[in-house]
């Protein structure tokens, strides 16, 4: 799918970007490239910095099949120049799919090594549709719960406490990699061991002020860990308080931070953000959003260019969509306009790439929607 | 070669420098980037061609944890080199 250019468009561009001649900058392309391959004939292997590296690699003789007469041949062993792109290109190339983790599957055999579940680009599976919107609410009201009830100080202990707890117990809400999923047990083990003696210290101190409250509590929540706080408690209280607060205000801030990973950017001016789901198109998001699909075209315009394929998905990115003045089957006519400039520019990008009957769909619609905003 | 050494030979042969040339070369890297995650790949003549692609998620063994691992789509970057280089390096052996 990919659309390659020429080198002279390459040069034309590299040359207007820096205000270049473009004889000047065919010149510094082929430098830089035989550069590269003076230092791979001296060294074997080169690089560009920010871009990649390049090795020569010897390749070992093998039998092939000639596809044209099926005859067998034999390739002799030769040397082939191989280029692994740096992480900075890496990660700028990757960037639609930069939220894809790997998943353990729990499959023991390796039978099914070869069978990839490739799935077409713009597959849409609406009954597998599952809202984002209930991932992302949940771990915001966790903390939004968390910070109403500051008025005690051993209550906030205790529900961060379950928090972790639950932690452990349930699968983290937003599917975290189960990669790392036994080095987060441990270390929910050891958050817990020092709220334990958070508590545990708190506990002997505000004893001293107030008994009786806190003795219900401890009667009423006979939680295993705070029978072993209290066996804490007995121990003589070694921390200062001052380095209790501090840990536990460190276990506090790294379980927001985890909180966040999830919660992702709240809402900006009058946008809202949308974390696309897996094989979900702009159709399905609209759909979801403002209750109609036809309104996909605001939500191309509020994201991406004209030089965007509208029919690419790019899952697990953040979308904003951009809010209506009226409702989805009440549109007002500003709606119309802005609706009928999105259009518009999406038919501008069908037309770009390639897609010139969709182009002409949508120049059509976006006339349709021009009428709507006069009425 | 670092690119201290690179950029240096490359102000001499563009008879710029090497202020210039650095400037020009860190736009060069880019320009390079920016079209590969356009998707545009592109090609440089008697060396080969760059392309980005996606590639589909595809499941693998993970001997760590002794299962299958479902690893993501993920959009690479591929390089294909050119007959004139191939031919450059494989000259003695031919």
């Amino acid at each position: 799918m990919s659309k390659k250019i020429t080198f002279s468009e390459l040069i034309k561009a590299f040359a207007e970007s820096n205000g270049i001649t473009q004889q000047k900058a065919e010149e510094m392309i082929r430098g830089v490239f035989d550069l590269v391959i003076d230092d791979l004939e001296e060294n074997g292997k080169a690089s560009i910095t920010n871009f990649g590296s390049f090795e020569l690699k010897d390749v070992a003789e093998r039998t092939g099949i000639n596809p044209q007469t099926k005859e067998e041949i034999v390739i002799p062993a030769h040397k082939k120049v191989s280029f692994k792109p740096f992480k900075a290109l890496e990660q700028t190339v990757n960037g639609p799919f930069a939220g894809l983790e790997p998943t353990l599957l729990g499959e023991k055999s390796g039978t099914e090594t070869k069978e990839t579940t490739a799935k077409p680009e713009k597959e849409q599976e609406p009954e597998v549709f599952e809202d984002p919107f209930e991932e992302v609410i949940n771990p915001t009201e966790e903390q939004v719960d968390e910070a109403e009830t500051p008025d005690s100080v051993e209550e906030e202990a205790e529900e961060e406490q379950e928090q972790e707890e639950n932690e452990v117990e349930a699968p983290p809400v937003f599917k975290a990699p189960e990669k790392k999923k036994g080095n987060e047990i441990s270390w929910v083990f050891i958050v817990l061991v020092l709220l334990i003696a958070g508590t545990g210290i708190w506990f002997f101190f505000l004893r001293d002020s107030d008994p009786g409250s806190i003795d219900n509590v401890v009667v009423g929540n006979q939680t295993p860990a705070q029978q072993q706080a209290e066996q804490v408690e007995k121990v003589p209280p070694a921390e200062t308080p001052v380095k209790e607060e501090k840990t536990s205000e460190a276990s506090a801030a790294s379980s927001e931070t985890k909180n966040n990973v999830s919660a992702e950017p709240a809402v900006q001016k009058e946008m809202t953000a949308y974390i696309i789901e897996k094989d979900e198109w702009m159709w399905d998001i609209s759909r979801e959003v403002y209750g109609a699909p036809y309104l996909w075209p605001l939500i191309f315009e509020a994201n991406k260019t004209v030089n965007d394929d509208p029919n690419l998905v790019e899952p697990a990115n953040t979308l904003m969509i951009p809010s209506l003045e009226g409702s989805s089957a009440n549109l007002t006519n500003e709606d119309y306009a802005k609706l009928a400039k999105a259009t518009k520019l999406v038919s501008e990008a069908y037309a770009k790439s390639g897609n010139s009957e969709r182009a002409k769909e949508y120049s059509r619609f976006a006339a349709k929607y021009e009428r709507h905003s006069k009425n | 070669m670092n690119k201290s050494e690179t950029i240096k030979a490359l102000s001499e042969r563009l008879e710029l420098t090497q202020t210039q040339t650095e400037e020009l070369y860190n736009s060069l890297v880019s320009t390079f980037t920016e079209h590969l995650s356009k998707n545009s790949g592109f090609s440089i003549p008697d060396f080969g061609s760059f392309s980005s692609e996606i590639r589909e998620e595809y499941k693998s063994y993970n001997p760590h944890y002794k299962q299958m691992m479902l690893l993501p789509k993920k959009k690479v970057v591929r390089f294909s080199q050119s007959s004139a280089l191939k031919d450059e390096f494989n000259e003695a052996e031919l």
